[in-house]
């Protein structure tokens, strides 16, 4: 008989960890709209890359050095969209670069999987092997673990750079008012980038901690599995609110996690997709600008 | 050569054109008010004097050296500043960090940027008392005063005011053109776009614009106190 700390510890920590990893890639997703109003759909490549590249350098590296390798191919793939495919089309509509972006997803994962030849699994080594302690029957790995504080150290570094710092400031404001930001001297193409290579540095970072969850992951899976998850907790948060991502992932996470712990996949498939759409329904319901979100 | 010199300048938007090739001189440490009515093309010539808009043709010349078509921030490092129509502080930034943020180009001169800023308290002390509120909740003439502490946080030497007196009663317009004038006698040039002609007890020099063409340059006070001058070139707006 399981116990009723049993019961509700297991979503929270199994949740946690996953939507922490999600909450990751929602905050680039947040980072890029805030700034440019863009919904960037090739985020879930970027997370994808970071798998790759971490997986590839982890044989002619160490392990440590393959990690940052996958943040930065993420961080790469950032920058390289804002200057190949975002830039060039500024003028245009936001619509015209939400379809580049859906565009640049779906030329990158022919890509991998031309390198992977079939749908194959690949290995996906944690950064802590073995579990690192035990609630209410509930084993904590270290993985689960190291997401989690990664997110605490994300979140607390973006609320640094964005509170303290000259250049996250100028952040801000090239979202508020982008003429005014320019005439301060400003250069909107140089925070563009920034923005475009911190969305993709987080998206690197979950694609190097997500995996190992599930131990293996495939080609396109950041597109298949992460990005309409990313999307829902940056909307859940309130797609303006850097703190609602991290928010609405987490809580993204918990749920998906009770439904598939508490529904019986037989009788109910999909039950965790559900219970994000209600969760979706109930808080844009209650509260339409999201969780923590100030704007509609 | 007069410290601002701009010569057969022509700029639209698209295939439309609003200047037409208009000249003009701005004197060093002086105040000069640009008048006209709206659609004259006032917005358009300061907005391209401070690298917002490229010209089509034309030169503009400041303190000796060539700026046309160059990026708002190149101008803002040489020294000019634009208090753009409408404000545009920053809502959701506080005084301090909008103030903060003016001064980006001269972050390296953290001294000279702390007596700028104490300048700018002392010109508008309910900047100081209200430095933590979030700029999108102050009022309108509140916004105006930090839009112009913000512009004067760059170290300017050329100052352009859009249209500041819009939307203040008329006490407070009086006000922020008071404190333009002490900006001014610290040696900043300035150049105020207006459409309320009460503004020229605040100008050494006057131009006014019509249809993208300066039909008047000469003096404030002539201006001022000439009624048929007024009527001719401002009509019912004087």
């Amino acid at each position: 008989m399981q116990g009723v700390g049993f019961v509700i510890a297991r979503p929270i920590v199994q949740g946690l960890a996953s939507g922490a990893a999600v909450g990751l890639v929602a905050v680039g997703l947040v980072l890029v709209y805030k700034s440019s109003r863009v919904f960037n759909f090739a985020a879930g490549e970027f997370v994808t890359l970071g798998a790759f590249g971490t997986y590839l350098a982890d044989f002619w590296l160490p392990f440590g050095l393959a990690v940052i390798v996958g943040i930065a191919t993420g961080a790469i793939a950032g920058l390289l969209t804002e200057r190949l495919v975002v830039r060039p089309l500024s003028s245009r509509p936001k619509v015209t670069i939400l379809v580049a972006t859906v565009a640049i997803a779906f030329a990158i994962i022919p890509i991998e999987i031309i390198r992977s030849s079939k749908t194959q699994a690949f290995p996906a080594r944690p950064i802590v092997h073995g579990n690192a302690f035990q609630i209410f029957r509930v084993f904590v790995s270290w993985q689960q673990l190291i997401i989690v504080l990664a997110l605490v150290v994300v979140g607390a570094g973006l609320a640094y750079f964005f509170n303290r710092t000259d250049l996250g400031l100028a952040t801000l404001a090239s979202s508020q008012e982008p003429t005014a930001t320019r005439l301060m001297g400003i250069r909107l193409n140089r925070i563009s980038m920034l923005v475009w290579g911190m969305a993709g540095a987080l998206g690197g970072l979950a694609g190097v901690l997500l995996p190992p969850l599930n131990l293996n992951f495939f080609a396109g899976f950041g597109t298949t599995d992460v990005l309409i998850a990313a999307f829902t907790a940056a909307v859940l948060g309130g797609m303006t609110s850097v703190p609602g991502a991290f928010v609405g992932g987490v809580l993204l996470g918990i749920v998906q996690a009770g439904a598939l712990a508490n529904v019986n996949s037989n009788k109910f498939p999909g039950a965790p997709s559900v219970a994000v759409l209600a969760v979706l329904v109930i808080v844009l319901v209650v509260r339409p600008t999201g969780l923590l979100g100030k704007e509609a | 050569m007069a410290y601002l010199e701009v010569r057969g300048l022509r700029v639209g938007y698209g295939a439309i054109p609003v200047l037409q090739g208009i000249d003009f001189d701005v004197e060093e440490g002086k105040t000069t008010v640009l008048l006209g009515l709206n659609g004259a093309g006032k917005t358009t010539t300061v907005a391209t004097i401070a690298g917002l808009l490229k010209p089509s043709a034309g030169t503009i010349t400041f303190d000796g050296q060539r700026i046309e078509g160059r990026d708002p921030a190149q101008l803002v490092e040489r020294g000019v500043a634009l208090v753009p129509e409408g404000r545009r502080t920053f809502p959701s930034l506080t005084i301090a960090q909008n103030l903060r943020l003016g001064s980006w180009t001269k972050r390296q001169r953290r001294q000279e940027l702390q007596a700028t800023e104490a300048r700018v308290y002392e010109y508008f002390p309910v900047l100081e008392e209200r430095r933590d509120q979030l700029a999108g909740t102050m009022s309108g003439g509140e916004q105006q005063m930090l839009a112009i502490g913000r512009a004067m946080m760059s170290l300017p030497r050329l100052m352009l005011i859009d249209e500041a007196s819009l939307g203040l009663s008329p006490r407070l317009a009086k006000t922020v053109f008071s404190i333009v004038d002490k900006i001014n006698d610290d040696g900043v040039t300035v150049i105020i776009v207006e459409q309320n002609v009460g503004v020229l007890r605040h100008a050494d020099n006057a131009l006014v614009m019509e249809k993208g063409a300066i039909v008047y340059q000469g003096s404030g006070e002539e201006l001022r106190k000439g009624d048929e001058l007024r009527k001719t070139y401002l009509g019912a707006a004087s």
